[in-house]
């Protein structure tokens, strides 16, 4: 079910009205368990199946490592639940990539091979995959730690509390990906005194307006980056096509995890931030504290940190950031162009990390509010240049869309679609530009303006929406 | 202390609240006399897609008496309404073929009374669903006659768009001599061969879509096969879809439009040339 379609709505305004009804935590619960295999299971029932073992693994394995009086007992519990998420994610995201790397042959018959290239991707495996093992990691550093978020009385409370935070529905399909840390203790009885209406406004106008006045409108002018059509395509019109699609991408995730945070604080449940401006990053290291903060939050805690973090010498640091980001790009997809993607990101972290010092005293004569300007451009070229491997997964489609770009500056450019791409990324400019200066300056909007603001989204939302498209994070 | 919040947000918006009500009626009223200030000017779509909702809208909004309807892809797409009469509609789509336009036509036809279909059947591609549901779901279709600020073809940035095309109209589309080879060579190899797949493929879309205006009453059905460049025309490929749809759309049986275009000139080998597109319609007419 997607967040822009009127089942949604319907779904989502019967389930706050049914869930206020009781002031009872299991009632409560219970609601939203339901209301999250219905928004799961909407196009294919089939797919609940796959999520409520994960759910029951999860439970089981999380509820023995708590219960395990000895430590070397629970260690085995949580590894074995980690492990055992993690082939459920490989078998159903990786093995199709695997099986189209090994020979044609084996896979033309209509034997494993075919069998394995055709498995399909159930909706959402990556985000609720990592947030059970987030809930074993958790369960099994809370162990050995003061603070109890977690707390584990029997089986039962703990499966129901285990199936609620795989299946929440805001964040279901594509995150925020949930902590169970960040969780666990928000589950409690609520009140609908306490729902904080200002916050939900704001995410669910902005979310929207993001998605399908920007996001969708986007989709249809970067369509022709396709290949072959972007061949015949000016080099303005790729570049301007280029631009549109790293608004597009942020607009359409970014707007897809506010209108997560506003669904799940009509609930009273607080997610966490995935998005913070990432395009006025001036570092890549900035960036990735701004971009899909979930994600890179959860990668640096659960796999940055135990692999040594920066703790063992400069190094391995480059070494354990080009790991991180190159399974973060595979988390991605199952193509090698993901992985190529996080790649360059993991290069671009180390270099800036090898280099800042020296990069900082060769410019130092250049002010200190252009080198800012310069560094922001810098970083955002780099990333929307980089977006190119999402778009085309295909690698050789992206060296021949560069070629393009290079050749193609004598074909004279399509000025509608320029203008078009201009139009709608410019509201995603002026937000960072405005998110800027309030950061810089502490530069504030007038609180009425704020709201005429919001009333013209709400407006451009009903009158000037893109063709409804699913959203591009659905695919991870 | 959430409490305390949601109590000052409320009494913070209380007061602001008619105010932004009618900040939001302004705006529709606005909208609405530049809807009627800018009537006259053509809609210049944003894209293929908006262009395709914008048929079916003013299709089912009956913005224009349509008694003779052309189906079909992007090819018959470039024939202009302008072209033809007043009541002659175009519900041809970019990118996807005569069997979505039939599936509109089947969908209005309790409501409409069509007197002539004239399909193209050169491309045949799946209907596409999703766009007829969400046109027959969406706020324009059940709003849209009373308050037109909703329908697609009065959003803001299209009517923006519209207003600059209609101030700087673009000399009509030409390509390079680059642009044509590029698309040309990919055409060609799609015309060059129809593998057994996608002869089973294309068999079955005609199959389904003859099944389709089969069901269509009182509505006379004339197909047409488009020309192209004759290096694409005589291809193989395209000489077996050609028998294959003669064999499906059996001309005994079926009324075939046959126009002939001396000088037919082409922007990548299949999509006629703003000119030639005139011409062909100017022949066309005659036989509607």
């Amino acid at each position: 079910m997607l967040f822009n379609s009127w089942e949604y709505g319907a779904l989502l305004i019967s389930t706050f009205f049914i869930y206020y009804l009781s002031k009872r935590e299991t009632f409560q619960v219970r609601t939203l368990v339901f209301s999250s295999l219905i928004f799961y299971g909407f196009n294919n029932p089939w797919l609940l199946i796959l999520l409520l073992f994960s759910a029951l693994l999860n439970s089981l394995t999380s509820f023995k490592v708590a219960k395990s009086e000895m430590r070397s007992e629970a260690l085995i519990w949580a590894t074995g639940g980690v492990t055992l998420n993690l082939l459920i994610l490989g078998f159903f995201k990786y093995t199709p990539l695997i099986a189209d790397s090994i020979s044609e042959s084996w896979r033309q018959n209509d034997g494993v091979g075919h069998f394995l290239t055709q498995i399909p991707l159930p909706i959402g495996i990556s985000f609720f995959t990592f947030q059970g093992i987030s809930l074993l990691v958790d369960v099994y550093r809370e162990r050995y730690s003061i603070s109890k978020q977690l707390p584990i009385s029997s089986l039962g409370k703990h499966s129901m509390k285990t199936l609620f935070f795989i299946v929440f529905f805001p964040q279901l399909i594509a995150g925020p990906i949930v902590k169970a840390h960040d969780f666990y203790f928000q589950i409690r009885p609520k009140f609908l005194k306490d729902i904080n209406w200002a916050f939900v406004i704001h995410n669910l106008v902005m979310g929207y307006f993001l998605k399908i006045v920007i996001a969708d409108n986007l989709k249809d002018q970067t369509f022709w980056i396709s290949y072959p059509y972007f061949q015949t395509l000016s080099s303005i019109d790729l570049l301007a096509m280029l631009l549109g699609y790293s608004c597009q991408i942020f607009a359409d995730f970014c707007g897809y995890s506010l209108i997560a945070l506003g669904c799940a604080e009509m609930f009273g449940y607080r997610l966490i931030q995935n998005f913070n401006w990432p395009y006025i990053s001036r570092s890549f290291s900035e960036f990735w504290n701004r971009w899909h903060i979930s994600l890179s939050s959860f990668l640096k805690e659960y796999l940055y940190i135990p692999l040594g973090g920066n703790r063992k010498g400069p190094w391995r640091t480059y070494l354990n950031l080009f790991i991180v980001m190159f399974l973060g790009g595979l988390w991605h997809g199952a193509a090698w162009s993901y992985a190529i993607w996080g790649s360059a990101h993991g290069l671009l972290l180390a270099l800036e990390r090898l280099l800042s010092g020296r990069l900082t005293k060769l410019f130092d004569w250049i002010p200190a509010k252009i080198l800012v300007c310069l560094q922001i451009i810098l970083v955002f070229s780099a990333v929307s240049f980089i977006w190119l491997l999402f778009r085309l997964p295909n690698f050789s489609e992206v060296l021949l869309f560069c070629k393009a770009i290079l050749n193609n500056f004598a074909i004279p450019p399509g000025k509608t679609r320029v203008l078009l791409n201009l139009i709608y990324c410019l509201p995603i400019f002026l937000l960072h530009i405005y998110q800027f200066f309030k950061l810089e300056r502490n530069f504030r909007i007038n609180p009425n303006l704020k709201f005429v603001a919001y009333v013209f989204m709400f407006y451009l939302i009903l009158t000037n929406g893109g063709n409804q498209g699913e959203f591009i994070y659905f695919q991870f | 202390m959430a409490g305390i919040r949601v109590n000052s947000f409320i009494s913070n918006f209380k007061p602001t609240f008619v105010l932004l009500a009618g900040f939001f009626v302004a705006l529709g009223v606005t909208h609405s006399i530049l809807i009627s200030y800018f009537s006259r000017v053509p809609v210049t779509p944003q894209n293929q897609n908006q262009e395709n909702f914008i048929k079916i809208e003013t299709f089912v909004h009956d913005l224009k008496n349509c008694q003779i309807v052309l189906l079909g892809s992007s090819l018959m797409a470039l024939l202009e309404e302008t072209y033809f009469d007043d009541h002659v509609c175009n519900l041809a789509f970019g990118g996807l073929s005569s069997e979505s336009g039939a599936a509109v036509v089947e969908k209005s036809q309790r409501d409409k009374k069509i007197n002539k279909l004239v399909v193209e059947l050169n491309v045949q591609k799946p209907v596409d669903t999703n766009m007829i549901e969400a046109s027959y779901h969406s706020l324009s279709y059940f709003l849209g006659g009373v308050f037109p600020q909703l329908l697609t073809r009065n959003q803001p940035i299209t009517m923006l768009l519209s207003l600059v095309r209609y101030l700087n109209p673009p000399a009509p589309k030409t390509v390079t001599q680059e642009q044509f080879d590029t698309m040309f060579k990919i055409h060609q190899l799609a015309a060059s061969s129809l593998d057994s797949t996608s002869e089973l493929e294309y068999r079955n879309h005609l199959l389904s879509l003859r099944h389709r205006l089969s069901k269509l009453k009182d509505t006379q059905v004339q197909v047409i096969w488009l020309p192209a460049d004759p290096r694409l025309a005589n291809a193989n490929g395209n000489i077996r879809r050609l028998q294959i749809a003669k064999e499906i759309f059996d001309p005994s049986s079926w009324t075939w439009i046959d126009v002939h275009l001396e000088s037919l000139e082409t922007t990548d080998g299949i999509h006629m040339t703003q000119k030639s597109a005139e011409a062909f319609s100017t022949k066309l007419k005659s036989f509607l």
